[in-house]
This record gives C-alpha cells, structure tokens and sequence, in this order.
C-alpha cells in the first residue's frame, strides 16, 4: 500500500469510528440507579463515574438527599440536596470532570426515595 | 440677527420627548408581555437528550395557586432565566412551558413543566420546578396548596431552605428543635431562608474502594426542626403535615 492509499485508509477507519461512536460527550453519558426503594440511615452508594449530576425522588418517611463522594479520600462533592413532602425531586449539578459515588441517604430516619446518578 | 435661539428651544422639546421616551422604554420594555414564542438553551450537552419544550400554558392548578404564574411573562424573566436553564434541566423534566417561566429574583427561576421523572418507568405530571442553575427543585401542581414545592440544600454548618408556596404565605419560618428561629419574605411565591444549622455530625461506612478510612463523616443534613408557613398577620398557615 502506498502512503496515499495508507493515509485514506486510515482516514476513513477515523471517520467509520467517529460515526459508531459519535460525540466523545455524548459517548460517556449514562445513568443508573443508586437507590429505588427503602433508604437507610447510612449512605448507599453508586458505582464510580465522572458524575454530571445526582437525583432523588423523595416517597415516604424522612428526608431524602444525595450527594457525590470524591473517590480520592477528599470527602464529599458539594451540598447535599434533600427533597421532602408529595414527590419533590432534587437535582444537583456537578463539573463531570471528577470520579465520584453517587450517594443517597436520608436525615436519620427511615425513608423511601428514588436517587440516581448520572456522567 | 434672526433669533435662533427660539428655533434651538423649539428643538429641544422634540429632542427632549424623544430621550424622554427612549428612557421610558428602556425602563418599560423589560416589564411589558411578550408574546413571540421561545426557545431557551435547556440541554445538557453531550450528558443526556435535549429536553423537551411544550407551547402549552401552565396547567390552571398551577395559575391558581401562584400569582407569578398569572401575570404575563415579560422581556425581563426571560433574560434572567435564560443562563439559569443551561444544562440544568436535562432529561429528567418533560415538556418545559417555557411562556411559563419566570424570573423569581436572586437569580432564581420558576419552571412549569408536563412531567419528571420519579421512577425508572415513572412520570410525576404537571410539575412545578425551579433553580438557581446548579441545583433544580419539582413537584406536582397538585399539591401546592397544602405542601409548596419544597427542598434544601446543606453545606459545612449551613442549611439553605428554597421552595415555591401558594399565594396568601407572607413568609416562612424555620423552627430548629434547638437554637432560635429564623424567617424569611415571600415574594413571588418564592423564598429562600438560610438557616446556620446542620444536624449533629456522624460517622457513617465508607463504599468499598474508598481512597481512605472505612468509616467516614456523613455530610451535612439539615437539622430537626420544623417549616412552618405565615400569613400576613403572621399567623402559621400551612404546610399541611405529612406527604
């Protein structure tokens, strides 16, 4: 093969991948599940991502909050957000620049929330 | 000589009317009703689908119960809101009434929609929501006359109380179960009450695979207390306990 026919090849090997899996952003992005259910006094946590938000869906019982958890042994993201009262949803932003854990939690008691993450 | 000086006075009042009214405008525009449709920025780019916008009014549960929702949205909400709906929205909330947004001040904003997602297959509908471009608050229209649409947000040593009430709340006060109370004005159906309290701190299990120790302080919560609404003469009037 000759260095023209290499350089088109390998050009539209790059184009055939950019196609399959499009923007680099777009690629990463992905939600799951922390918790959808009962909620314990401690934190139940996320799998590690580049997290771009937490969520929660307060249900029952007390409080019901997220929060993101450096995986680096620097604590805590930033605030952590709580709902309460009929349904209220609470979101939080974060930079996507940084693995974290998604956590939920709530106040102290019992209670039962729907909290996701998402990169 | 000719007198020019009554045809630079006679000028001068068509001149002076003209700056008068450019002035006027530039103070009324931002208040006045607008009526061409709008499309604000309320993706979040390469995170998740853009979301979705309705050219429907807020739902009449909603007008009902908040008097911001029942003025005309002017010039001045969508400036305001307009940077605050940039990636904060995202696919959670459906059907965005962007002609009921409103600017609540403080850089806030009030964000009526179809639905939210509360569950994996789930939808909450006709919400109420609103942000300050980092975090989003919803909850149903149906239940904003007993509960508001209410959250909060805890930091090192201090709890921030933001929610949306009905009309006729004048203020809101936090009554911590210790310490003294704290009030804030409602306007706009809106409020935002900073209370210099968290709840005790704790030590809770850290996840595996954690870069330090096995337990780990909880972070902030907000502190037991209790959110109480008033009226005009101060009177507590809500919220309705319970969910």
């Amino acid at each position: 093969m000759d260095n023209y026919s290499g350089r088109r090849c390998a050009a539209v090997v790059l184009i055939a991948l950019a196609a399959v899996l499009g923007p680099a952003g777009t690629a990463m992005a992905g939600q799951d599940t922390i918790v959808n259910g009962n909620l314990y006094p401690w934190a139940q946590y996320g799998p590690r991502h580049s997290l771009s938000s937490v969520w929660t869906t307060w249900f029952s019982g007390d409080l019901a909050c997220a929060n993101a958890l450096n995986d680096d042994g620097s604590g805590w993201a930033g605030g952590s957000v709580c709902a309460s009262w009929a349904d209220t949803n609470k979101g939080h932003l974060y930079c996507a620049c940084q693995y974290r854990k998604g956590a939920g939690f709530t106040a102290g008691g019992y209670g039962t929330a729907y909290v996701r993450q998402f990169w | 000589m000719s007198d020019n000086s009554n045809w630079i006075r006679g000028a001068a009042l068509p001149r002076r009317a003209l700056v008068a009214g450019i002035a006027t405008f530039a103070i009324a525009a931002p208040a006045l009703a607008v009526t061409q449709p709008w499309a604000p920025d309320l993706g979040r780019p390469g995170i998740d689908a853009p979301t979705t916008v309705s050219p429907a009014s807020p739902s009449e549960t909603a007008r009902d119960a908040l008097a911001v929702l029942r003025r005309p949205q002017n010039q001045a909400d969508r400036t305001a809101a307009a940077p605050l709906l940039q990636g904060v929205v995202g696919s959670q909330v459906g059907g965005v009434q962007t002609a009921g947004i409103r600017s609540l001040g403080n850089g806030w904003a009030l964000i009526p929609a179809e639905t939210v997602a509360t569950g994996p297959d789930r939808l909450s509908r006709d919400q109420v929501c609103f942000t300050e471009g980092k975090t989003l608050t919803c909850g149903p229209a149906a239940s904003l006359r007993a509960h508001g649409v209410m959250g909060s947000e805890s930091n090192d040593g201090a709890t921030t109380y933001t929610g949306v009430v009905p009309d006729g709340v004048a203020a809101v006060r936090f009554v911590p179960r210790t310490g003294s109370s704290r009030q804030a004005v409602v306007e706009d159906n809106f409020f935002v009450l900073e209370v210099n309290q968290v709840a005790p701190p704790r030590m809770i299990k850290a996840p595996e695979g954690y870069n330090g120790p096995a337990m780990i302080p909880a972070p902030p919560l907000p502190p037991a207390g209790e959110l109480q609404w008033l009226n005009a003469d101060g009177d507590v009037t809500g919220p309705t306990p319970g969910g």
